[in-house]
């Protein structure tokens, strides 16, 4: 098996033919090729894009309320129609998605962080340091999601800053098992050794030698991560410990319009923002399956 | 291909099942659905939320229930014949009925009414009811400190208290309850959930102490019109009527109270997997018109109840009465009720049922409306010297901006949808309103048994008397109870006394009309709105109703038709 | 194997003292207690007080912790303050609830997600990979409890074909064949929206891994050796690729018994995950621990059992 040598034997070979392509560039003109990939990729910058400009796009101000306009379909006043207590929809799509969006990236963010960090540490030093670690993991793996996160929301409060916090808290455990099993294979290999010899630190190591393997895994890990991230701030607002109110996200829109008659009579209330959701999930899966394949050594190779 | 073969005997599978749904017939069973489940503490010394009420109120009976179809406070008898009240306001004199019979079998008779109120007085036991009904009893107070005594090993040397002196048996049939000082609500605080009777030849074999882990606590035998069958947790409890039942013995055979998603059960009305749902809260017109659209009842009523939001007048800003009444003037209440309840409630002007007889009408003039007035907000903002001077739209008083935060707890939907709407409307009027929603248990220290709040949503069911000493007292103050605005009054507390004291109906009115004035103009807290009770039912349910204060008024004369 | 199991075990110990205390540190640091959210005029503070002692809630925080772990390790798991009686009790008549809602999707998923996630691997790029690919993230992107509206809309309201909420028609007490049909139909809904989030996570990971297993050099001889398509996947592929799959199972095992909260509660499914929510917001603080312990205990065990699927899966892997 020869993975794991192959980043610094292609940019040999790359000097070699002249063309002095970083690693990163290679990925990106891959990554430029996959159309599933760049759709997502357009579709997520043209969404954020739009989430930031949320004060100029939108047409009515976040929580103002018609109190004679409740569950009012879409109109020329209101191109979303208006929710439960006259909000626009619209507008609250817009703001709603600062928070799912920034939601989901954030907690993604601390959870891959967390257990990239953690897992090279337990992977590389090994020993006491990695059973802690790993002994750390077990704790967190048993710990009932939901309980933990309603209490955790019920001590700190319900803040989106805290729900970032208690799902990236909460998640991180897998990236962390991935990347100390990749790490503590390679750490005996010829390659390591080499690299230590030649006066490479141990962070260095990590970074350029034995990531770059995990990149896969880590990738599919932080996709479903974020779409489950969006979801569980929709099932926290479901049970009433999401975001502070009137603050909207995609999903207290979403767990908003939950009854019988919303389903039925409303679909301007749930449709949009479950559409938005589904799109997100879907669009930065495309770019993880890019991301993967353009990253990956291993079909670097086999490409080149 | 594998993936496929399990699709499709999944697919089979459902359809199978799906076809043989035919109904599992259940011959005379009413299902009866409401929100949450009850915890399983069904004794009246014990139990604490309205779940556990309702099976109470199906398995017991008290001695009377309040006729509620009268204008007049009347009563109804029930383990109770007959009673009256001595010439002196001190004394209460119960007939019992000599034909009711335990579920068990065993007869029914005044030992079990004292044993059942001296029970409750017992510190050992230390039951819900002792402070709401009992306080006024003569000897009640004795007896409580007494058993306090016995329960911590101190009573050596103490003179033993045998029981409760007011409570007295004065044969097999009638029981007297003996008050230190008139009590006008005395006949009301017997009518109850909270006073229904329970046998003694089954808790007295109990030890005071163990009632609460008692497995008789979640198999309660009764008097009532349905015998207690099973109790599945969080699922349903399961009655049986009870054929020697002392009054007319109920039509349908079965009664099974279902606990439903209240997202849900106006779908399960509909397939016919319930009979009545309870507790309808989406009064949208689109929803009600699901109901009526399949040919099912909707019943709608007054509720003995209200929302309000909670002022903490201990915070210097909302001690000053202006301050308060901006705020009263700043939201309109009439909107929310026509837009947010569809109609389906009313305003309150003051803390009380607006069918009382202790309330003053409308046109009768005697009360502020608040009608939505916003300069009339400002102005009093600014006569107290909050105005805007900065010109950020938020008035300012010293260099400070009016910021308050609206605290509320989550699970009605309603009110958490009318938490945004108050806010801005407090907006409008230049008062900066942020919002936290919450779990009640987390609200409570903040708001019920501390002042860490500044305005918090909470609603009320209240009694069918007028009473408000547990609301506005300055006793109830610092008591981690209902008077959470934490409101003193000197001449409150003068008013509420002779409220309690005065038999005579026409002077009590008198003295009700001058609290609700008072309260009016002071403004301890706000009440919203009333929102109706409404309750769907099948058209094949007939002679339907409930009750405020006794849901199953009439329960044994429902019955189905096709 | 028997040695290494028994090391798992005591490794475990430290686990559970580690959880049990940041929960209990957790759960009693939540505002409110077991009856502040009882209003009613006639509960005074003194009551409430006496109920907080009677019950222990007034000793400080480690004497409390101390005397919980002195029960359960005398096998007294308390007693819940919000349904009066035994934790154990209580735990015993909802897990087999959960187990087999669980149970029954675990294995629907795990049928059709795992072959699902290699058949599309192995055409990778092709039309069948992106249907799946979408379907797969419309699995993953709706919420359970949206779901369950949604088939309760169809199935339950409009077509009328499956009751809406509960495990068994109230009140029919059913036995034998009948009761378990009647509990089948019930469960019918609940296990498709459970079973559809694992669906697409099962074959997102399955897919995942035979890719990359089928990158691998000796796929790619075996592949142009003429190794028939067959065998190439019973014999080379899925071994390889069954590891990280045992993984994923296994780490979804625990949190389907305490995840499934939203999924049980829009059918009011009388099950682990909605008694522990329950739980929390009365501070009903040793019917949580009990749960916490009981969830810990199983996912302990299907970490032990993982492992040694993996040394059936792949002999070269020894355990010392």
């Amino acid at each position: 098996m020869t993975q794991g040598i192959s980043g610094a034997s292609v940019t040999r070979k790359a000097r070699a033919s002249r063309e002095v392509y970083s690693p990163g560039r290679i990925a990106w003109r891959k990554l430029r090729n996959n159309k599933l990939a760049m759709f997502g990729m357009i579709f997520l910058a043209l969404l954020i894009i739009a989430v930031l400009l949320a004060p100029v796009l939108a047409t009515h101000d976040r929580d103002a309320i018609e109190m004679f306009s409740m569950d009012k379909p879409p109109t020329e006043k209101f191109i979303l129609g208006t929710d439960s207590i006259g909000r626009d929809v619209y507008s609250r799509l817009l703001y709603g998605g600062q928070i799912s969006l920034g939601v989901g990236l954030a907690a993604v963010l601390l959870q891959v962080t967390i257990g990239v960090t953690l897992g090279a540490i337990a992977g590389y030093i090994g020993g006491a340091v990695d059973a802690i670690i790993m002994r750390l993991v077990d704790m967190i793996l048993c710990f009932p999601f939901y309980v933990i996160a309603i209490s955790m929301a019920a001590v700190f409060g319900g803040s989106a800053i805290n729900i970032v916090i208690i799902i990236g808290v909460l998640s991180w455990t897998g990236v962390c098992r991935i990347v100390r099993a990749q790490v503590l294979s390679l750490r005996s290999r010829e390659f390591t050794e080499a690299a230590r010899a030649l006066g490479l630190t141990p962070l260095e190591i990590i970074r350029s030698h034995m990531l770059p393997n995990c990149v896969s895994p880590i990738v599919v890990n932080a996709t479903l991560g974020m779409a489950s991230a969006i979801l569980t701030e929709a099932g926290l607002s479901f049970l009433g410990m999401g975001v502070t109110p009137p603050q909207p996200s995609w999903g207290n829109m979403l767990s908003a319009a939950q009854n019988i008659t919303a389903l039925q009579h409303y679909w301007w209330q749930w449709l949009p923002p479950g559409l938005l959701v589904f799109m997100t999930v879907l669009c930065v899966n495309f770019l993880g399956d890019g991301m993967r394949d353009a990253l990956d050594p291993r079909t670097r190779q086999a490409k080149e | 291909m594998n993936g496929k073969r399990v699709i499709a005997f999944f697919l089979i599978l459902m359809l199978t099942l799906g076809i043989s749904v035919s109904a599992l017939a259940l011959g005379d069973t009413l299902r009866w659905g409401v929100y949450s489940a009850p915890k399983g503490w069904f004794h009246p010394a014990i139990y604490t939320d309205m779940y556990d009420a309702y099976i109470l109120m199906l398995t017991y009976s008290p001695l009377v229930i309040q006729d509620e179809s009268s204008e007049e406070i009347s009563f109804i008898p029930q383990l109770a014949e007959s009673w009256n009240v001595s010439e002196d306001g001190l004394s209460l004199t119960f007939y019992l009925r000599k034909d009711v019979k335990w579920h068990d079998g065993v007869p029914f008779t005044a030992d079990d009414v004292v044993f059942n109120y001296t029970a409750m007085c017992d510190a050992r036991v230390n039951s819900t009811g002792y402070g709401d009904k009992m306080l006024s009893i003569k000897g009640a107070i004795e007896y409580n400190e007494y058993t306090t005594a016995l329960m911590n090993g101190e009573a050596e040397g103490l003179t033993p208290v045998e029981g409760v002196e007011g409570i007295v048996k004065e044969d097999d049939y009638t029981v007297t309850f003996i008050y230190s000082e008139p009590y006008a609500p005395a006949l009301v605080k017997f009518a109850d959930s909270r006073a229904v009777i329970t046998p003694k030849h089954i808790w007295e074999n109990i030890p005071f102490e163990q009632w609460r882990s008692s497995p008789e606590l979640g198999a309660p035998v009764g008097t009532g019109p349905y015998k207690f069958v099973k109790y599945e947790q969080d699922q349903y409890t399961e009655f049986v009527r009870n054929e020697d039942y002392f009054g007319q013995v109920p039509a349908i055979e079965h009664f099974i109270y279902k606990v439903v998603n209240q997202d849900t059960a106006q779908a399960e009305l509909l397939s016919g997997d319930l009979d009545v749902v309870s507790m309808i809260s989406d009064v949208r017109e689109e929803s009600l018109k699901v109901y009526t659209d399949a040919g099912m009842i909707v019943v709608e009523k007054a509720d003995a109840g209200y929302q309000y939001m909670n002022i903490n007048l201990r915070d210097p800003k909302l001690s000053d009465v202006r301050v308060r009444q901006a705020i009263a003037y700043a939201i309109d209440r009439q909107a929310i009720v026509d837009n947010l309840l569809n109609g389906h409630g009313i305003v309150l002007d003051a803390p009380m049922i607006a069918s009382s007889w202790a309330y003053p009408k409308r046109e009768e003039g005697i009360l502020n409306p608040y009608d939505y007035d916003l300069d009339k907000a400002k102005e009093l903002l600014a006569e107290a010297g909050w105005t805007d001077t900065d010109g950020d739209g938020f008035v300012d008083k010293d260099g400070q901006k009016f910021a308050v935060s609206l605290i509320f707890p989550v699970g009605n939907k309603v009110r958490e949808q009318s938490a945004p709407i108050i806010a801005q409307y407090l907006k409008i009027a230049g008062i900066d309103c942020s919002l936290e929603a919450m779990d009640f248990n987390s609200l409570s220290p903040r708001m019920v048994t501390g002042t860490d709040f500044e305005l918090g949503l909470i609603g009320l069911s209240i009694g069918s008397d007028p009473d408000v000493f547990s609301y506005f007292h300055s006793s109830e103050a610092d008591k981690g109870n209902f008077n959470m605005a934490r409101y003193e009054d000197a001449d409150m507390d003068a008013l509420i006394e002779a409220s309690q004291q005065e038999m005579d109906p026409a002077k009590r009115k008198e003295i009700f009309y001058e609290i609700n004035t008072k309260l009016n103009y002071d403004l301890p807290f706000l009440w919203l709105y009333s929102a109706n009770e409404i309750r769907a039912i099948t058209p094949k349910l007939k002679n339907y109703d409930f009750g405020n204060f006794w849901e199953f008024m009439n329960v044994e004369t429902w019955h189905f038709e096709e | 194997m028997v040695k290494y199991v028994l090391k798992r075990m005591v490794v475990a110990v430290p686990v559970f003292f580690g959880i049990t205390f940041c929960v209990f540190a957790l759960v009693m640091s939540m505002p409110g207690d077991p009856f502040s959210g009882m209003l009613d005029p006639s509960m005074t503070a003194e009551y409430k007080r006496r109920l907080l002692e009677q019950y222990g809630l007034n000793d400080p925080f480690l004497v409390q912790y101390g005397k919980w772990l002195g029960r359960v390790i005398h096998g007294d798991l308390g007693y819940s303050t919000a349904y009066k009686s035994r934790v154990l009790d209580i735990i015993g008549t909802r897990i087999g609830n959960t187990a087999l809602l669980g149970g029954v999707s675990l294995i629907i998923s795990t049928l059709i997600g795992i072959p699902a996630g290699i058949s599309v691997a192995m055409r990778r790029n092709s039309l069948l990979d992106a249907g799946m690919t979408i379907f797969c993230f419309f699995g993953v992107s709706v919420p359970a409890f949206f779901m369950g509206m949604l088939l309760i809309l169809l199935f339950g309201m409009t077509l009328k074909w499956l009751p809406i909420s509960g495990m068994v028609v109230a009140g029919a007490n059913n036995v034998g064949l009948a009761y378990a049909l009647d509990v089948a139909r019930h469960m019918v809904m609940p296990a498709t929206v459970l079973s559809l989030l694992n669906v697409a996570s099962f074959m997102r990971y399955t897919r995942s891994s035979v890719i990359d297993v089928l990158g691998q050099d000796y796929i790619r001889t075996a592949r142009s050796n003429g190794v028939p398509r067959r065998s190439l996947v019973s014999r080379h592929i899925l071994k390889n690729a069954l590891i990280p799959i045992i993984t994923v199972v296994s780490l979804q095992i625990p949190s389907m018994l305490s995840g499934a909260l939203l999924t049980e509660t829009v059918f009011v499914w009388p099950g682990i995950g909605q008694l522990n929510y329950q739980a929390v917001l009365n501070r009903d603080y040793q019917l949580i621990m009990g749960i916490v312990l009981v969830l810990a205990l199983v996912t302990l065990l299907v970490n032990i059992i993982a492992d040694i699927c993996y040394a059936i899966v792949d002999p070269r892997i020894r355990y010392s």
